[in-house]
């Protein structure tokens, strides 16, 4: 419930500042032409990400194109790669980018692994039966396409498209960078701008209004996302299919130039970038601070994030009451809660309650913990559900009280995961920009902000050694929502954390990284 | 009738996967309203088949004929779409997305699907009748199959293709559904063919079973010629519990065995020569208990032995018996046999035994 403290908040705030100044910020032409803005970014980047990833996915999937498996690790790298910084990449190596199409651009190419993986994973996991059984009614290659392969890979697109959708919608950082007034980069605006904070607050919280519209949205067109396997026996894996030499060639152009774009371009950018900066000198005791200030600020996130996950990660796993159901349910809101709306509520909220806490670095750790709390949840639950119950009753009958049962057996097995949980919550959190550009303490720097400002006053060569580091950093969670996303089909969140091998159950962990 | 062209004609049929051919040369026609039954173990080339025929495979040469048009051939090539073979497959494959409803009347024509009455019409054939609204993963897996045999007919195929469709039920229901189908089949007149490795389900529905064995089709004829007439040892084995028995000598149409003196099926003498066995289903054995052989039958057609071991069924049992010269022989009687392990019994041939050349010499 400690999530949707700030959010409460931000409500009672708004309407503390009465009826009348909210329908003045609402009815502002301003607001109407940021709300098009973003939906038409995030709309934009859901057709560039189907663009981009549909063909991907039916190459990497459903073909003999060679080279098919070092392109499934191409195709998933760019995870490792913070959206705003491959825009930094993009505008350092072409300043005249800007604006809605370039934002369009960046984002597509930032986030359409998301979809790819997940579609690979689910074509190329189908039984062929399934298609066989069309053929043989009558339908050919490409009404079985349109009535049995797509509706059947629909789910794993669909909870694809959802992610790239929030990510987009919250994203801060590239929007910015390229001028684009969406709803995260008005908010910020207006914020810093102090004399209007209600207007920043009415908007953020049509912001959160637009991102729980698209969590809704997507569980409608998704439908019910039921086993997509009947039955028990070994299924047939589909045929690839073979490409002639022209569609091979074909073929190795798309996912040559897909990868220049979204790994070629950015490493080429900041390689250059990084070469200015060496031949200029750099002060590395300010990256190494920079760097303390993240991994500070971030583990102390990750620590009160995992305390506030466990208990309810334990009663997810092994209870389904409503009310438990409830708790989890409000507990993922915060995927739909955009940093910047986060950042601005505690802000609001130290300010009125706890004036002594505002801009420290207690309240930041707490802004994590509160944005990244639903990664946390998801990987302690799926660990602690792969521990079968019997096990922690065992226990209890070998004479063990129920704390110790619980410490001895299913924490001590379940704990990898939820150290996994842990740091990926480090990770993703010293990737967070603008509730860290908020909430940080006067003259405390992370990462993040020390590329921010450097993109900020377009200084892009001392920008590249922060970038850098970021990747590094990226690389990790990115590396294991790759494989968690390669190693489970689908949406089915808890398929193979029983009969499967102990290092695919670890994989399903990371499901909490993707939504 | 004898002018029509066979519904199903293969010839020569070899197919494969790249290297070595899974189906080497398989001729086979069927006639039209005709159940085939394929019987195979797994690998000997049945599901390929099966699936060259649904056209799915592409055969490597050779040629298969649906209703006097060449589907697949040296020049020819007809989509599985354009084929109208229907197929249940092994685990059903039902559309997950869909409906019942919707699964049945997948193949139909997109008007016929919304307004015809075809669709509960095929439901209640199958005895699903108002499940139109379920979802395949509510059902069990029978009433799956019997989903998946709807869709197949729905479109009303020349040719119904089932692939080992009773092999993941549980033993009591597999019976009950095979029975069913088999009944509706008949009924419709449709032309079956259905795969399978199960010698029980293939012998009691089929017309003829036609047994595959590495690729090949070794013997198509009736159910009860497969079983009492097996054209090699491996199908004799294959189709039932069989009692094998070196030939020491042979005289005319006997054979001298451990059983002693053993009628021969006259088409088998030419096997007989010096390496040979000759072959009895267990149910042409009898036992009788040491004394009260009469005079009636020739002491020359029996044998001493002791009971070692008997697996009684119910309906039936199955008694394996040593003989005095080592060989065990197993004995089928109805009910139970009447004896108790360890007892003296004596072992009585009615019938004529069947003659192979002996593969181990």
């Amino acid at each position: 419930m400690v999530t949707a403290i700030p959010l409460l908040y931000l409500v009672v705030r708004t309407v503390d500042a009465g009826g009348e100044s909210i329908i003045a910020a609402l009815w502002r032409e301003r607001t109407l032409e940021t709300t098009v803005t973003s939906l038409t970014l995030v709309l934009s980047v859901i057709v560039g990400c189907l663009v981009l990833a549909v063909p991907t996915a039916w190459l990497l999937a459903r073909t003999n194109l060679p080279g098919r498996s070092l392109f499934l690790v191409t195709a998933a790298l760019p995870l490792a790669v913070p959206s705003y910084v491959m825009a930094y990449a993009w505008i350092a190596e072409f300043p005249g980018m800007s604006g809605l199409w370039a934002a369009i651009w960046v984002m597509s190419l930032a986030t359409f692994p998301y979809v790819a993986i997940p579609l690979t994973a689910a074509l190329r996991s189908q039984d062929a039966g399934q298609e066989e059984a069309a053929r043989s009614l009558g339908l050919g290659p490409l009404a079985t396409a349109r009535r049995v392969t797509i509706p059947m890979a629909w789910p794993a697109a669909a909870a694809g498209l959802l992610l790239a959708a929030l990510y987009t919608l919250s994203e801060f950082g590239t929007v910015a960078i390229f001028r684009v007034d969406a709803f995260t980069r008005v908010i910020y605006t207006a914020y810093r701008a102090s004399f209007d904070r209600t207007s920043a607050a009415v908007l953020s919280l049509l912001l959160v209004a637009l991102a729980l519209l698209l969590v809704i949205v997507e569980a409608r067109v998704r439908g019910r996302a039921s086993r997509w396997r009947l039955g028990s026996g070994v299924k047939r894996a589909v045929p690839r299919q073979e490409l002639s030499r022209g569609a091979s060639a074909l073929g190795l152009t798309w996912m040559i130039a897909l990868t220049v774009v979204s790994l070629g371009v950015p490493a080429w950018s900041l390689t250059m970038r990084l070469m200015e900066t060496r031949r200029f000198g750099f002060d590395f005791t300010e990256l190494l601070g920079a760097l303390v200030g993240s991994v500070t600020a971030s583990a102390i996130g990750a620590g009160i994030a995992i305390a506030l996950a466990l208990p309810i990660a334990i009663l997810a796993a092994r209870y389904t009451s409503r009310i438990v159901r409830g708790i989890e349910g409000a507990a993922f809101l915060g995927h739909a809660l955009p940093g910047v709306v986060v950042g601005l509520s505690l802000v609001f909220l130290t300010l009125a309650l706890l004036p002594a806490a505002y801009q420290t670095l207690i309240t930041l750790a707490f802004a994590y913990a509160v944005l990244f709390l639903p990664k946390a949840i998801g990987a302690s639950r799926s660990s602690i559900e792969a521990v079968p119950p019997a096990l922690e009753s065992t226990a209890r009958s070998l004479g063990r009280g129920p704390m110790r049962a619980w410490f001895t057996v299913t924490g001590r097995l379940a704990w990898p995961g939820i150290a996994a949980g842990a740091l990926l919550v480090l990770l993703t959190a010293m990737k967070e920009l603008p509730a860290t550009l908020m909430l940080r303490p006067t003259g405390f720097n992370t990462l993040a902000t020390e590329l921010w400002s450097r993109t900020d006053v377009e200084a892009f060569g001392d920008a590249a050694p922060y970038a850098l580091a970021m990747i590094l950093l990226a690389s990790v969670p990115a590396w294991l929502m790759g494989r968690w996303l390669a190693g489970t089909p689908g949406e089915n969140r808890r398929s193979g954390t029983e009969d499967d091998e102990p290092v695919h159950a670890q994989q399903v962990t990371y499901v909490g990284g993707a939504r | 009738m004898t002018s029509a062209p066979p519904t199903l004609s293969l010839q020569d049929l070899v197919v494969g996967y790249g290297g070595e051919p899974v189906v080497r040369g398989v001729s086979l026609e069927v006639s039209h309203g005709e159940f085939v039954a394929v019987l195979g173990a797994s690998g000997s080339g049945k599901t390929t088949l099966l699936r060259a025929i649904a056209g799915y495979l592409r055969p490597t040469s050779g040629s298969i004929t649906v209703a006097g048009d060449v589907v697949a051939g040296p020049r020819s090539w007809v989509p599985p779409e354009k084929r109208h073979i229907g197929v249940v497959p092994q685990e059903g494959a039902l559309f997950p997305q869909l409906d019942v409803a919707g699964n049945v009347g997948f193949g139909l024509p997109r008007r016929e699907r919304r307004t015809s009455t075809r669709v509960s019409q095929l439901l209640e054939m199958v005895g699903l009748a108002g499940l139109e609204r379920a979802r395949p993963d509510e059902l069990s897996g029978g009433q799956q199959q019997r989903v998946a045999l709807a869709r197949a007919l729905a479109p009303e195929p020349d040719l119904l293709l089932l692939d080992e469709p009773f092999s993941s039920l549980d033993a009591a229901l597999r019976v009950e559904v095979r029975t069913e189908v088999h009944a509706l089949l008949r009924e419709l007149e449709t032309t079956t063919i259905l795969v399978t490795h199960d010698q029980e389900e293939a012998l009691s529905i089929a017309d003829r079973v036609a047994v595959m064995s590495f690729g090949r089709v070794e013997q198509v004829d009736a159910p009860w010629r497969v079983y009492e007439a097996p054209s090699t040892l491996s199908i004799a084995r294959f189709v039932g519990d069989l009692v094998e028995l070196p030939v020491r000598q042979s005289k005319e149409d006997t054979a001298l065995t451990s059983l002693g003196w053993v009628p021969v099926t006259t088409e088998d003498l030419p096997a007989i020569g010096s390496h040979a066995l000759v072959t009895l289903r267990p149910e042409q054995l009898a036992l009788v208990s040491d004394r009260t052989l009469g005079n009636g039958s020739s002491a020359e057609q029996t044998a001493l032995g002791t009971v070692e071991a008997i697996r009684y069924h119910g309906h039936d049992s199955l008694t394996t018996v040593r003989l005095e010269d080592g060989t065990p022989v197993a004995v089928r009687a109805a009910g139970g046999a009447g004896v108790a392990v360890g007892d003296r019994v004596r072992v009585v041939v009615t019938g004529a035994a069947r003659a192979f050349p002996d593969p181990v010499v």
